[in-house]
């Protein structure tokens, strides 16, 4: 049977909510995203290497300086709610650098999509994939065809595949259906944050670590 | 105590076995921080006369990787919470009674990584189970729970053990003391948990889709000298449509040589922008004895939202329809988690 709460309790709970809630809209953090979002891209360097033997990580803060080199390359403002500290993975096969590894997030269907991205020294795509998704048209984008259109650019090319704002395709290509063309663009748009965003964090790290300078 | 203590060993070992490795960058910058506070109060219908019980966390957390050369050579997970409670009905057993204060080494461990592609690492210190949902599901510090801690018995434990990931899968082991939370343990107890399954390398709230195949085999420590004997096979699986996402685990065994089966579903939904997330679960408990079998079922309703990046808000609410002893109870709880990282 249900008893009587005590009035006294009836009465704290509004008082609590009112100071979280009070606290919660106070000035925060820029790096206060969660870091256990993105998933530890294992499989994914696997796939994308198969003869790799070993991979090193390097953990770079992602902050607001970031996000305004980003916009000045590319001239439109869009999604970039990751700040805080994001890892790159340098991945080996024996003794020689192979290529690198990034894991980024983007506004899907539902919450947010996950994807795996592999660059070369020249911070060209070298492939890419989907670690989560509820995206309706993932699978479209996922082809070898649709990859292939991306595999091999640099920055410059793939920004020279969409529209002024970024938001669509400047031409879609035949083999993707029209109801794809969107997640198309947050693909590309993907890649150009991440080509960024390695720029920008963690290029003199790894000029350091190769013992070589990253092309662009 | 003697467990926190050990944590903060391990934690200082792996510290200083990699120190030299990082001679191109300071070993602190290689980590996560994070700082957290809970807020949790929980009503029972018929044993909380008139005030609910209140929990206060207070966690700190760090996550970093030493390398060396051309490749990681270990990550450490390092999770260290002050739990305060009062008039706290449904408790760990690691508390002294209902008002009480420990300081928990939560998920405390290391991994080394014996090979350097990610597919063998051995794992030391004091993890999650990796048994059925627990693995890929986070349900540390929410309220909503799987059936791991009352299945198995333990939820966390002191242990060592290999995992890795091999292409599309991921394998975990865990050979542990069988004492819990408690580093100490006066009894001839041990605990083995295996699982593998393709939602890999992250624990979420809602996890990766996928599924699971676990193994469970124990003498868990009860008392002083006491034990008790446990073993469990489990399939579980995880799956979305749009919005909404199934989940379910079912498990088989024997508790001191009595059948017991149980199990797990769970529908969930997600809103359009992913911060709002609502739930409903049917857990059930069947367990064998002399005379019948005995059976525990529950239905719980919950919702947590992201109402910023620092507060998380979840509420619940449990039906009991049937319980091994005592009344059918309804239990709320509710929750505010600031947490900030760094």
């Amino acid at each position: 049977m249900m008893r009587m709460v005590n009035p006294n309790f009836i009465l704290k709970i509004p008082c609590t909510l009112l100071i979280l809630v009070l606290l919660a809209a106070s000035p925060r953090p820029a790096e206060a995203i969660a870091y256990c979002s993105l998933r530890d891209p294992i499989s994914a360097i696997q796939n994308f290497f198969p003869n790799m033997t070993d991979y090193r990580s390097f953990l770079g803060a992602v902050d607001l300086n970031v996000r305004d080199h980003l916009q000045a390359e590319l001239g439109y403002d869009m999604h970039f709610n990751e700040f805080g500290k994001h890892t790159l993975y340098l991945v080996y096969a024996d003794e020689t650098p192979v290529g690198l590894v990034q894991a980024r997030t983007e506004k899907g269907d539902w919450g947010l999509d996950e994807l795996a991205w592999a660059l070369d020294f020249d911070l060209r795509v070298r492939d890419f994939r989907y670690q989560r998704s509820r995206s309706r048209w993932r699978q479209e984008v996922e082809t070898q065809a649709f990859k292939n259109e991306l595999i091999g650019k640099n920055f410059e090319e793939l920004k020279s595949m969409l529209s002024n704002d970024g938001m669509s395709l400047i031409s879609r290509p035949e083999h993707l259906a029209p109801e794809a063309e969107q997640l198309a663009a947050t693909v590309i748009r993907s890649a150009l944050k991440t080509i960024a965003v390695t720029q920008v964090v963690w290029r003199e790290r790894l000029e350091c670590q190769l013992a070589f300078g990253l092309n662009e | 105590m003697k467990g926190f203590w050990t944590s903060i060993c391990i934690f200082t070992v792996a510290l200083c076995c990699s120190g030299n490795a990082v001679s191109d960058t300071r070993w602190y910058d290689q980590f996560r921080w994070a700082s957290e506070y809970l807020f949790r109060s929980q009503y029972l219908s018929e044993s909380d006369l008139t005030d609910p019980g209140f929990w206060h966390t207070l966690g700190f957390e760090a996550n970093g990787t030493f390398s060396s050369g051309q490749r990681d050579i270990a990550t450490v997970n390092a999770q260290l919470s002050l739990w305060c409670l009062k008039n706290y009905t449904r408790r760990a057993p690691v508390f002294d009674g209902p008002s009480d204060c420990e300081w928990i080494p939560k998920n405390f461990f290391v991994d080394f990584h014996l090979r350097g592609d990610g597919k063998l690492n051995l794992r030391l210190g004091h993890p999650e189970l990796p048994f059925g949902l627990e693995a890929p599901v986070s349900t540390n510090q929410t309220i909503r729970q799987l059936n791991t801690g009352r299945d198995l018995g333990l939820k966390l434990d002191w242990g060592f053990g290999a995992n890795g990931t091999i292409g599309r899968w991921n394998y975990q082991t865990l050979l542990g003391r069988g004492s819990g939370i408690r580093y100490k343990n006066d009894a001839d107890s041990y605990s083995f948990t295996g699982r593998i399954g393709n939602n890999f390398d992250y624990q979420g709230f809602l996890p990766a889709p996928g599924v699971g195949f676990s193994l469970f085999m124990a003498e868990l420590r009860t008392g002083k000298d006491a034990t008790s004997e446990r073993w469990r096979v489990a399939v579980d699986g995880v799956t979305y449509h749009g919005p909404w996402g199934f989940m379910g685990q079912l498990s088989a065994g024997e508790t001191n040589h009595r059948s017991t089966l149980n199990g797990l579903v769970e529908v969930n939904r997600l809103n359009r922008a992913g911060n709002w997330i609502g739930y409903l679960q049917w857990k059930s408990f069947n367990q064998e004895t002399v005379a019948k079998w005995q059976r525990a079922n529950s239905i719980i309703l919950g919702v947590e939202g992201e109402l910023t990046d620092i507060l998380t808000l979840s509420a619940q609410v449990e039906r009991e329809l049937s319980t091994f002893a005592g009344p059918n109870q309804t239990v709320l709880d509710f929750q505010a988690r600031f947490r900030i990282e760094r």
